[in-house]
């Protein structure tokens, strides 16, 4: 039986080592030189760009399967491979349950003393990770990758580091006796079994050794890899990463009317403050996650861009730019496509030899195509054109009406969008030319507008599968890669539902029945279904019930907005603009819309308003989330341009909304969405 | 193409776009397990594609399509569960009240291990596996014949019978069957078992019972009690509710959208195809709703070891006409 092969949308633990490095693409590393140099970075981005792909790579998990790997080298540039990486992710080792202490009786000196245990934990997390790291790449004994990397892993040399970081005051005499590397690995391993029986609430508090010891953040760390230069374990031009990942996660722990989180966060931003060469801290984040300010704990200092961090913001490299040739998403999709493509054929029998997108999906359909495909009788080509026409004010000349008629059974986009240029010239504006008489020869009304056309052609398409109650078609290399919005997740996630609609489709077929490309109504199929159960996982995160409220409503009024507009005057109302000076008279509606844009449900840009000077954002529903909407992907033409109140309006529980909702409710009679 | 998705396509329907996803999960779990259909017509999507097919239009394909995952379908591993369940609660319960175990003494489980073992497990009917039942709970296996009681109500020799128990220190025995719907067929073997044994107490532990049924074997065995205490135990795993049955003065089903009026439309219009012409009465497939025709039962039970014949005709009644091609076809005894 053929298999998914996108069924995995992670490179997690389930996946084999030997195929994790066939999956990996090393294009992201291109874009992401700055994560294997010195300094601090924080990487952001939202959930699934591959931002912990990316951290990964400085694992020494990751390292060593690719020295096992015969046909892969590792995807860091040669003169950057002297490092070695250490770290924690906050959502998996434990350090978040520190918030389970908080009661609302703990005084400000309680919740003090919790935020440097924290600190604490975090330390010697790290540094046990770091000796992990050194001893794994020992373990593996591979003497080029250890001269490679800059370790000398000698049992005296080991013993030295050990003794000389025991005895750094940095402990405060915690680790004192300490003489071999062992004994330093058991001291650090039981001080951190202590913290979790502490942390599962299997003792009542942490016996004294360890609270009159705490560390500061940060400072065994620096320790650490300064005794492994200084004891020769450690080459003095070998570098040291420290991930921390997931810190979005912290402010989820302001809870007893608290600001554990955020503190806990100022104290991350206290390690990076240390300007300190021997260790550059990685930070993974979701978009937003880092803050504006990043106080350093207990001061009202913050870190400087640039002097103290820098960023790496992977939803802005791989976002869609004006020209689609800057645009750096689909080479990477492509590679991840192809390599998942590969794997899948070596461990199942998958008889395809070609391995690309545009091989397995095809072209995308064009419109005239798509227009086909909505309405494929000629008999209902006519029927809607008639009914069309009928609509049209009176006043239209005849003459117009049969050139529509003319035109409608070859190319029914253009007659459809005929109707609305009709619609538009026959008001007579200022500026505005008159409606004239039709042109002769086949010729269309926009041709010497060629961008009045290409502004409406999305709407066109869209009000006519609405006119004869079909769904939008999707389907095909540039669909599937704009529908990604460039999340490696979405477009992961949109390839599984394809290829299960597609095997679906073959069910009992044979193997040589499975060919490329994939039929466009079975990739629809896979790309609507895609759609449908992205919007219903859309529950996690602050706010969830009512961002996902929020996307309902926005993405009702967009379709019914897009469909009544039969002049086309606002093709580009799939998406919504607001005055900056709007937003910042109010936070409530402003900090909802950065939610909703850091949980990935809208996408923000600048926008350059249509009033000189005035500065302006728009926002767009999530790509993924237009099949289910049956709205275009496409951004053209300027977008909606509402006010804050009629944004709070589309928020769940207001009246405003429930009426509307209730108003649209014979729109969406068929079921949907 | 697949019919299945060519026509969930051509309904482009959101909600019945996940359906499908929704049925195409509950088929590799539970659906391809039918046994009447394994090595014939085996293939589920095949047979939904006839089933659909017994209807013209799209509203009743729909509302039939709609149908399937609101059945509640037994598979292999839910009867194991319930073997299990079994064992665990009212079995266990019974033996524990009859000999008087302190379930807090250290050598408890001891105790109720060496009861079970002199513990007669029988089938009532030949339809429950009473092999897999000792294996799933591990029981040893104390008396070597596991006989069906409805064969030894018919064709047994009490004397025969009460010997055996005599010869094999038989002092209680647990009935067991997997699923009672009125109780015409089992309660008469139960009824004889628990009236003719000497000084053998009875348990009967059905796996599912319907709400007719359970009514039944309360008072068969509230009337055995009152010769003999202790005669009758009737305490099943899994009494099914009358609230869960659709009959023409109830559904079950929690949608607002008219699910319920459009299903008893289509259950009523195509009786008559469904029967092959024959009106409702004493022969199969009795009424719309099911069996019995006097007070149909309504049922919306599939068992991967065949369906019930008081679940809805529409779902597996296959008339000699060959008018309507069922989803899960009734393998029938006679």
């Amino acid at each position: 039986m053929i298999a998914n092969p996108f069924h995995d949308l992670y490179l997690s633990e389930a996946i084999p080592e030997e195929a994790l490095v066939e999956l990996f693409s090393p294009i992201i590393v291109n874009y992401a030189s700055a994560v294997f140099e010195p300094g601090n970075v924080i990487i952001r981005g939202l959930q699934g760009t591959g931002k912990t792909m990316l951290l990964n790579l400085l694992r020494p998990e990751s390292r060593l399967a690719y020295r096992r790997s015969r046909r892969n080298t590792f995807p860091v540039p040669k003169e950057s491979w002297r490092f070695i990486g250490a770290g924690i992710n906050l959502r998996k080792c434990g350090a978040l349950e520190f918030a389970q202490h908080l009661s609302s009786e703990s005084d400000s000196r309680q919740i003090q003393e919790l935020e440097l245990l924290f600190a604490d934990f975090v330390n010697y997390l790290v540094v046990q990770d770091l000796i992990s790291t050194v001893d794994q790449f020992v373990q593996f004994d591979d003497k080029e990758l250890l001269t490679e990397i800059g370790i000398n892993g000698q049992r005296d040399r080991l013993d030295t580091f050990s003794q000389v970081l025991a005895s750094d005051p940095c402990w405060f005499d915690a680790l004192e006796g300490v003489i071999n590397f062992d004994q330093l690995k058991d001291r650090l391993a039981n001080r951190l079994k202590t913290y979790r029986r502490f942390l599962n609430l299997n003792v009542d508090e942490l016996p004294k050794d360890i609270t009159e010891t705490k560390t500061v953040i940060g400072n065994p760390i620096l320790k650490a890899a300064e005794a492994l230069r200084v004891s020769g374990v450690l080459a003095a031009d070998t570098k040291v990463f420290i991930r921390i990942d997931q810190y979005e996660q912290l402010p989820t722990l302001n809870v007893m009317g608290t600001n554990y989180g955020s503190n806990c966060q100022e104290l991350i931003h206290k390690a990076l403050s240390a300007r300190d060469a021997r260790v550059s801290y990685r930070i993974g984040t979701r978009t937003h996650g880092w803050p504006e300010r990043p106080q350093i704990y207990r001061t009202t200092d913050v870190l400087e861009l640039k002097r103290d961090f820098t960023v790496i913001d992977i939803d802005e490299i791989f976002r869609r730019r004006e020209n689609v040739r800057t645009w750096a998403f689909p080479g990477f999709a492509r590679d991840i496509f192809s390599r998942r493509l590969k794997v899948g054929a070596l461990n199942t029998r998958m008889p395809f030899g070609d391995f690309s997108i545009a091989g397995a999906l095809g072209r995308s359909l064009g419109p005239k195509e798509c227009a086909h495909q909505y309405v494929s009788t000629e008999s209902g080509r006519n029927g809607i054109i008639e009914k069309a026409l009928n609509s049209l004010p009176a006043h239209i000349p005849q003459e117009w009406k049969t050139y529509i008629k003319s035109i409608a059974n070859t190319d029914l986009l253009s007659a459809w969008l005929s109707c609305a240029w009709v619609r538009q010239k026959s008001v007579v504006r200022k500026n505005s030319l008159p409606l004239g008489s039709p042109p002769q020869d086949s010729a269309l009304p926009w041709e010497s507008k060629p961008y009045w056309f290409k502004e409406r052609v999305q709407i066109g398409l869209l009000q006519i599968a609405s006119e004869n109650r079909q769904k939008l078609m999707w389907s095909g290399e540039d669909d599937v890669l704009n529908l990604s919005g460039g999340q490696i997740l979405v477009f992961l996630f949109l390839l599984q539902h394809i290829w299960d609609a597609w095997l679906r489709d073959k069910r009992g077929a044979t193997e040589s029945d499975f060919r490329f490309p994939i039929e466009h109504e079975v990739q629809s199929q896979g790309i609507l279904e895609a759609s449908i159960e992205w919007r219903s996982k859309q529950i996690e995160g602050n706010n969830a019930f009512k961002r996902k409220g929020f996307v309902d409503a926005l993405g009702r009024h967009f379709y019914v907005k897009l469909t009544n507009d039969s002049a086309m005057s606002y093709p580009g109302a799939n998406g919504f603009s607001v005055s900056n000076i709007e937003l910042e008279r109010d936070s409530d509606v402003a900090e909802f819309l950065k939610q909703a844009v850091g949980f990935g449900d809208l996408y923000e840009s600048p926008h350059t308003s249509k009033t000189k000077g005035e500065r302006r954002t728009k926002y767009y529903l999530a790509p993924i989330l237009s099949p289910y909407f049956r709205i275009p992907s496409v951004h053209t033409k300027e977008p909606e341009y509402v006010t804050v109140k009629e944004v709070s309006s589309w928020r769940p529980g207001n009246i405003s909304t429930e009426i509307k909702i209730g108003e649209q409710r014979t729109l969406w009679d068929d079921g949907t969405p | 193409m697949d019919r299945i998705e060519k026509l969930v396509r051509g309904w482009a329907d959101n909600s019945l776009t996940s359906l499908n996803i929704q049925i195409g999960h509950l088929e590799k779990r539970l659906y391809r397990t039918y046994e009447p259909n394994k090595f014939r017509d085996g293939d589920f999507w095949e047979r939904l594609a006839h089933w659909l097919n017994n209807v013209s239009s799209d509203e009743e394909k729909q509302t039939l399509f709609r149908l399937i995952p609101e059945l509640l379908y037994v598979g292999p591993t839910e009867i194991e569960e319930l073997y299990r369940s079994a064992y665990e609660g009212p079995i266990k319960r019974w033996l524990i009240d009859l000999e008087n175990i302190d379930i807090c003494a250290p050598d408890a489980n001891d105790q109720l291990a060496n009861i079970a073992s002199t513990t007669w497990f029988c089938p009532v009917t030949d339809s429950l596996r009473i092999n897999a039942f000792y294996h799933i709970n591990n029981l040893s296996a104390g008396a070597d014949l596991r006989p069906d009681w409805c064969s030894l109500h018919q064709l047994g020799d009490i004397n025969r019978i009460n010997s055996y128990c005599q010869v094999h220190g038989i002092t209680r025995l647990v009935l067991l069957e997997d699923f009672v719907g009125g109780g015409s067929q089992s309660l008469g073997a139960v009824e004889f078992a628990a009236n003719n044994l000497r000084g053998v107490k009875v348990l009967f532990a059905p796996l599912m019972i319907c709400p007719t049924g359970a009514e039944n074997a309360r008072v068969l065995a509230e009337n055995l009690c009152k010769t003999r205490p202790d005669a009758l135990r009737y305490d099943p795993v899994l009494e099914l509710q009358k609230e869960a049955f659709l009959t023409p003065g109830n559904d079950p089903f929690t949608q607002q959208d008219g699910f319920a009026r459009k299903l008893h439309a289509v259950i009523d219009t195509t009786y008559p195809k469904v029967s092959g012409g024959l009106p409702q009465g004493p022969k199969k497939p009795y009424h719309p709703y099911g069996y019995p025709s006097s007070c149909p039962t309504g049922g919306l039970l599939v068992m991967y070891s065949n369906t019930p014949d008081n679940t809805l005709p529409l779902i597996h009644w296959r008339p000699s006409t060959k008018s309507w091609y069922p989803i899960f076809p009734r393998h029938s005894r006679v």
